[in-house]
Formats: structure tokens, C-alpha cells, sequence
């Protein structure tokens, strides 16, 4: 009977170790980017791209379940898949674009960790160093692991925009009219924070980082139909929260005509269920979301760089045995660090604009990971199925679309 | 422009390829390499012209450059030897270009960044493989411009090519390519030395070489490979080459990785084995995690005390037990209760007639099954041991631990704790 218990026991827990890193990345993918974009939505077109949301919360969930299945079937990260079917020559056009966007989020963190301690009347001038300086020991010295789980603990302050949302009485008849009826202005502003929405979602460094950490897990084929369903969970998760946190600014500060030029006026969508403790939540909240992408992200992008290029790579080894690895994170480390500490930049700015970024960048990564998908030497029988390529076809489609549009669009005006 | 009997494959990649009159016929996409010898060479070049694509042999290759580095191809015959395409041919570029191999020599997983190639007895072989910085410079078609930047810096920037003989390939793509491989190279390596390559690769190209190694030394391995890896290659395994694994290896190893698995495959895989290693293995999988049994070693030597020396000693020459095995002979009574021990060094130091009862150490510092693994080490530690014998209740010897197993368990334990 004992024996009986225990192993039931150890199904639920291996479901639950094979379901938990997607809920996690969906919930670390709601870094400072993702909170400040999607409150610049809801604050400055209201209900506006609801619609948006919807449908790359379906490309989200397809792209993501791509690279579940890349992982399992080939065991490689996507860039040992991309160098060896690419050569050397894409693939350091593909790492350059990835370097290039993973700055970009590098950056609009660091603005995060800035923005959400002068909240509390920190000066950037004091945070920055001080946290960037802990970062890099805390995971070049391989202690990060135990203290990342504090960090995920304030993310939770996100999931208070959901009872936020609906303290705030949102229209819902309004809410539900806007998701299922598309509408687009022509104007820049729009475009931009339109394609900053997409690259907050489905941002390039989360296709190698799921991917890896999905080969990490070592799964076989037979587990992957709870892999899926866990990839297909998070998507849809991570983007319900992204739903509420524009109900929640549209019903308060669209309605009273505020957009976000920083931090507090970000907060104040919060009051509703906080009152005064909305600047403490919300800086609490941006803050450990910040503080885990600036953790994750540049080690992420140097493992990249370096299982493409065949370099050695891992927080394991001395700097002398890896010293493109470590060159490259500190290298990301610094330059994002001293960017924001440049005196007179405005934080959101930065933070919207690198999204902005993220998401013309995005079709890049997503058009190798289409190809590489399709290839029945690399997944034999499991290619993607007709669905599947529609959906991810159209996804890059349509950001190109609109970047061009993007681009056009002030010779009409 | 002479003649050249070397070069670097990517300097003739996707270049033009000119007829015996000088004519343009195409481009060079490919060459198919014949395994069948111990060093593989060009047979065949996969040449493409706009969408077309069509194959020749590789016969009269003739290759040339100019002072200026510029490549010439040429095909010198008459008649194009023609070939048409095959499932099993292997590829240079498409199956080990940018592919990972293992270095035998440096012990370590590598990428391929360029091949070279030498003309030996009128056939292009392979003679190396650049798995350094300055292939990718030449890949990306910037090479001499940075070795004039690094000339400034007062650096050489080297190649790094390993000899073919060292290279043992891993291409995935082509499940026929391990029948073609000559001699396991691999298989020279130490046992851990295999083992942390494969923790290195990616699944699919574990599986390869792990199976590509026989089974005495595939058990070697196995033991050396980290839990979860073990588990995955486990998986990936028939029912009858795993338990002949797991046979080989010692019980207590065997043990453990069988708690890892799904119940009915571990019993599955238990039946397959022999009586003797099936009842060892069960007692042992019945202990605790932590304790002394979970670990302890059924292979240890034991006498009864009114034996001589050379009896003993003559036992060993015969049976030839492990080294590990050697370092002590434990004495029991006819109903298995431990009496004594006698160390190898004292069997060698004592004369050949001596009754083991002469020589042996009364009351042995000793461990019981359930005893805990720090136990272990702070009694070896304690009293400079590198073995102890363990005993059930009935204060029947039932294995023996060692110094190495304890440690390598107590720090496993220690990081899954973590």
C-alpha cells in the first residue's frame, strides 16, 4: 500500500517538475517590458488592442509549443539547431539579431530596476551599480538558483492585477466587443506600441530560452504530451495576466486621460485595490520582475552565442577556460548598466522603445525556427502540421506588415 | 596558379566548377564521402546549377590557386562519370559541417568548423577538422583581415585542426554511419572520460554512442554517468542490452539507477538477469536512500578461520577478484557472523602456513545495514580505513562499503538536498 501511495505520488511530482519551468518563463516573461507595455496600452488606446493580444496569445502558444517540440525531439538548444542547419554565416547574422534584441530587454530591465526603486526614493545613481554589481556575482558564483525564488515571489504582485481589474469596474460588454472586433489606427504612436505589444510577447531570447530549458529538463518523446500541455498553459496564462493588466489601466487611466511617463502613474492603476499601497505593490512588483530578466537574459544570450559558435560555455567554468562566455555577459551587464545611468534619460521611454525593438526583430528568429521546424532530416515525423505553420507563417507575416506600414506611414500623414 | 594537394573545404564551398574546355557547369554544393576505408575520401561531387542539381565523380578533381588565394575547379576528363542520388550516401557538408564530433585526444565534444582536405594516392582524403576561431573567421569570409588585426596586437591567430584519426563522428542524420565506422576510437578512452563526453551531447547523439560501445566497457560508462542521463539512455535501451548492462556493473550501482525507473521496466529488466546478481540486487534495493546497504558492494572475499595463508593466497591467484575487492579478506564462521579481517598487507607479510585465525583482527570495526552513509565515512575516516565491512541484524556479513562509494553517494545526496 506504502509502495502504492509513493508512486502515484511520484507521477504527480514528475508531472509537476515536467509542468513547472513553462508557468515560471511565461511568469519571468512578464518582466518590466512586458508590465510597462502592456500598461502604456491599456493607459493610452484603452480597449483598443485588446483584439491584438488575443491573437499572439494563439501565435504565442504555437511558437512556444515549437520550440517544446524542437527540444524534445532533437535534444539541442536552438542555436546548435540553427548553426547546424545554417551554417556559419546565418547564424552569426541570427546571433547578432539576437544580441541586438536581448539588449534591447537587457536595457528596458535595468530602466525597471531604476524606475521601481525611485518609487521608493532610491536614486538610479545608487541602485543601478549596486544591483547590477550583485547580479553578476550572484550568478557567476552559482548561488543565483537559491535566491531566485525571493525574486519570483514578487512577481506574484501582478497576478493584484487581476482583483485590480475588477475593482476597477471595466466596461466588460466594452471589454469583450473590442477583443473580437479589430481596430487599427495609422498613426506612429499606435504602430509602435502595437508591435512593442507583440515583442513583449513573443520576445526572441524566450524561443532560446524555453528551448534550452525545456533540452535541460531531458524529457523523452513519450513526455511530451505534458509538455505541451504545459508550454500551451503558460502561453495562455502568462497572456491572461498581460489581458488584465490593460482592462485594469484602460478602466483607470484611459478614463482619466493619463498616459504613463513613469513609474507612478503606472502604479496608480493599482489604487483601486490598494490605495496608497499601490506605489509600494507595483515598485515591489517591477522591481523582482526586473531583477530576475537581468539574471536570466544575459546568461541566456551568452549560452547561445557560444553553444553556435562551438565555444566553450557555463557559470562552472574559470573565465580563463570561458572567456567568450563570461566576456559576453559581463559585456551585456556593463553596457546596460551604464546606458541607463546616462543622466536626463526618461526610464519608460527606454523601456517601451527596446519592446518596440523586440518586436521588429522578432519575424527573424521566428522565420530559422519556422525552417528549422520543417526540416524532416532534424524532426523527422514531427514536422509542424499544416495548422501550425499557418499560424506561425502569418504571425511573421503580419509583424512585417506592420513594421513596413510602421515605416511608410509618416510619408502619408 | 599551381596545382594545390591540400586545402580548407569551405575555400572551395559554393564555388564555381569549370569542365575540361574551362566551361562554367555549376557550382559546388557537396562531396559524398566513401567510409568504407579507414580514411574516407571524395567520391563523388554534388554539383548544382540554378535549381538543378546532378552528381559526378570526384576522379579528376583538380584543384588550383593563385597568389592571391583564388580558388579554380575543374573536373579534368573527358567523360563526367554520372551517379545518381542515394538515401545512405554520406555528405560532407550537409552531415559534419557545423556538427558536433569528439576529439579523442583532448577528450572533449567539439564543433566542426572547417575540414581539410589532402590528395593521398590520387584521392581527396580528409585529413582534419578546424574546430577553432580562425575556421569561423575563414567561414565568414573575413579571416585575413583579422589576422592583420591581430598581427597588430602582436597575436598569431593559429588553426586548430584535429587529425582525422582522432576524430570520432557523431552526425545524427545518418543512422548507417556507426556501421561504417572503423575501429572504435572511442573506446580507448577511460570510462569516465566517455561518460562526461556524453553528458556533453545532446540526446540523440548520446544514444549513438553509447550504444556504439560494447558492453563490458558500455557498463563502465554507465556507471560513471550522472542519474538522470542514466534514466534517459535507460529508456532509449532494449530490455535485453540493459540488463546485460546492468549485469556487469556492480550490484549496489545497478541498484540505485533501478529505484530511478518506472517500476514494471526495473522488474522487467530484473528477470532478464541471472539469479545470483537478480536476489542481490533486490536486497539491496530494499534499503533506505541513505543508509549503509543502499550502497555497500556484494563483492568482498571471505574464509573460514582455520584456512592458511596459502590457501588464500592461492584462492586469489585463481579467481583473480577485482583490486578493489583484494584489499581485505573478511573471516566468517560457518554460520556467516563476521570474526575478523585480514588485510592484504598482512597476508603478503605472514608466512604461508599461518592459520588466518593467527593473523586476523578480532572484532573489525564494522557497520550495520541501516547505519547512515556519514556513518561510514567518519568511521573510515576515524580509524584511516578504506573499506568496511557491513552486518545485518543477525550479525551476518552482508557486503562490504567502501571509502569511494561513500563519498561519491554522501556528495550526490548532498546536491540533491541543495
Amino acid at each position: 500500500m506504502k509502495k502504492l501511495i509513493s508512486n502515484k505520488f511520484k507521477k504527480i511530482l514528475f508531472i509537476m517538475t515536467i509542468i513547472g519551468p513553462g508557468l515560471i518563463t511565461v511568469n519571468a516573461g512578464n518582466d518590466a517590458g512586458g508590465i510597462t507595455t502592456y500598461a502604456s496600452v491599456g493607459a493610452s488606446y484603452g480597449y483598443k488592442m485588446l483584439w491584438g493580444l488575443l491573437l499572439i496569445t494563439f501565435s504565442l502558444a504555437v511558437v512556444q509549443e515549437m520550440n517544446a517540440r524542437m527540444a524534445v525531439v532533437t535534444g539541442k538548444g536552438l542555436s546548435d539547431l540553427i548553426r547546424e542547419k545554417f551554417g556559419v554565416k546565418l547564424t552569426f547574422f541570427a546571433m547578432m539579431i539576437l544580441l541586438i534584441a536581448n539588449m534591447g530587454v537587457v536595457l528596458g530591465d535595468f530602466a525597471g530596476i531604476a524606475a521601481s526603486l525611485e518609487l521608493f526614493n532610491i536614486s538610479k545613481y545608487i541602485s543601478i551599480p549596486i544591483v547590477s554589481i550583485a547580479i553578476w556575482f550572484l550568478v557567476t558564483k552559482g548561488s543565483y538558483k537559491k535566491v531566485e525564488n525571493i525574486f519570483l515571489l514578487f512577481t506574484f504582485v501582478f497576478f493584484t492585477y487581476i482583483i485590480s481589474a475588477f475593482l476597477s469596474k471595466p466596461d466588460w460588454g466594452n471589454v469583450f466587443k473590442s477583443m473580437a472586433t479589430p481596430t487599427m489606427e495609422l498613426s506612429t504612436g499606435f504602430l509602435l506600441t502595437f508591435i512593442g505589444m507583440i515583442g513583449t510577447t513573443i520576445t526572441p531570447y524566450m524561443q532560446f530560452y524555453l528551448q534550452s530549458s525545456i533540452v535541460d529538463k531531458k524529457l523523452s518523446i513519450s513526455d511530451y504530451k505534458y509538455e505541451k500541455l504545459d508550454v500551451y498553459l503558460g502561453s495562455f496564462w502568462g497572456n491572461a495576466v498581460s489581458f488584465f493588466i490593460i482592462v485594469c489601466t484602460a478602466a483607470t487611466l484611459y478614463k482619466a486621460g493619463i498616459t504613463i511617463n513613469s513609474a507612478q502613474e503606472a502604479a496608480i492603476s493599482l489604487k483601486p485595490l490598494a490605495g496608497q499601497w499601490a506605489f509600494i505593490l507595483f515598485g515591489g512588483g517591477l522591481f523582482g520582475a526586473s531583477v530576475l530578466a537581468t539574471a536570466v537574459i544575459p546568461l541566456s544570450t551568452s549560452y547561445a552565442i557560444c553553444e553556435a559558435f562551438g565555444w566553450e560555455s557555463g557559470v562552472n567554468n574559470d573565465y580563463t577556460d570561458a572567456p567568450a562566455f563570461f566576456g559576453i555577459y559581463t559585456g551585456i551587464i556593463i553596457l546596460g548598466a551604464l546606458f541607463i545611468l546616462i543622466p536626463g534619460i526618461s526610464l519608460i521611454q527606454i523601456i517601451l522603445i527596446t519592446q518596440e525593438i523586440a518586436g521588429i526583430l522578432s519575424p527573424i528568429i521566428l522565420t530559422f525556427m519556422i525552417i528549422l521546424i520543417n526540416d524532416k532530416r532534424i524532426m523527422g515525423k514531427y514536422v509542424n502540421n499544416k495548422t501550425q505553420n499557418i499560424i506561425s507563417w502569418a504571425t511573421v507575416l503580419f509583424i512585417i506588415i506592420l513594421s513596413i506600414i510602421l515605416l511608410i506611414s509618416p510619408l502619408f500623414s | 596558379m599551381g596545382k594545390i594537394t591540400n586545402f580548407f573545404f569551405s575555400k572551395i564551398l559554393h564555388k564555381e566548377i569549370h569542365n575540361i574546355s574551362g566551361e562554367v557547369i555549376g557550382k559546388l554544393k557537396d562531396f559524398i564521402l566513401d567510409f568504407s576505408n579507414e580514411k574516407p575520401f571524395v567520391i563523388y561531387i554534388q554539383i548544382t546549377n540554378g535549381r538543378k542539381s546532378f552528381y559526378l565523380s570526384a576522379k579528376d578533381l583538380d584543384i588550383s590557386k593563385d597568389e592571391k588565394e583564388r580558388y579554380y575547379i575543374k573536373i579534368n576528363s573527358e567523360n563526367l562519370v554520372l551517379k545518381f542520388p542515394n538515401e545512405e550516401d554520406i555528405f560532407l557538408a550537409r552531415d559534419f559541417l557545423d556538427k558536433q564530433i569528439v576529439d579523442i585526444n583532448g577528450r572533449k565534444v567539439e564543433r566542426v568548423n572547417d575540414v581539410r582536405l589532402g590528395n593521398i594516392n590520387s584521392n581527396w582524403q580528409l585529413v582534419g577538422v578546424d574546430i577553432g576561431t580562425r575556421g569561423l573567421l575563414r567561414r565568414l569570409g573575413i579571416e585575413y583581415p583579422f589576422i592583420k588585426l591581430t598581427e597588430v596586437f602582436k597575436y598569431q591567430l593559429r588553426n586548430k585542426l584535429i587529425i582525422w584519426n582522432d576524430v570520432h563522428t557523431l552526425s545524427t542524420d545518418i543512422n548507417n554511419l556507426q556501421l561504417h565506422m572503423p575501429a572504435n576510437k572511442i573506446e580507448t578512452l577511460h570510462a569516465a572520460d566517455i561518460a562526461d563526453i556524453i553528458e556533453d551531447l545532446d540526446s540523440k547523439s548520446r544514444d549513438i554512442l553509447f550504444h556504439s560501445l560494447n558492453n563490458q566497457k558500455a557498463a563502465e560508462v554507465f556507471e560513471e554517468i550522472e542519474t538522470d542521463i542514466q534514466v534517459n539512455l535507460l529508456k532509449s535501451m532494449s530490455d535485453e542490452k540493459a540488463s546485460d548492462i546492468l549485469e556487469i556493473m556492480p550490484s549496489d550501482e545497478a541498484a540505485d539507477i533501478l529505484e530511478e525507473i518506472e517500476e514494471d521496466r526495473a522488474e522487467k529488466l530484473l528477470t532478464h538477469m541471472d539469479e545470483e546478481s537478480q536476489d542481490e540486487i533486490r536486497e539491496l534495493m530494499e534499503y533506505e536512500k541513505e543508509t549503509v546497504g543502499s550502497i555497500m558492494s556484494k563483492d568482498f572475499i571471505t574464509f573460514l578461520p582455520d584456512l592458511t595463508v596459502r590457501d588464500v593466497i592461492m584462492w586469489i591467484k585463481t579467481n583473480s577478484p577485482s583490486e578493489e575487492e583484494g584489499y581485505y579478506i573478511y573471516i566468517t564462521n560457518d554460520k556467516n557472523n563476521l570474526m575478523g579481517v585480514v588485510s592484504l598487507f598482512s597476508l603478503i607479510t605472514s608466512d604461508h602456513n599461518t592459520k588466518l585465525y593467527n593473523i586476523m583482527t578480532t572484532r573489525p570495526e564494522n557497520l550495520r545495514d541501516t547505519d547512515e552513509i556519514e556513518d561510514a565515512i567518519s568511521l573510515m575516516n576515524k580509524y584511516n580505513l578504506v573499506c568496511l565491512p557491513v552486518i545485518d541484524e543477525d550479525n551476518d556479513l552482508v557486503g562490504v562499503v567502501s571509502l569511494n562509494d561513500s563519498i561519491h553517494e554522501y556528495k550526490r545526496l548532498r546536491r540533491v538536498a541543495l
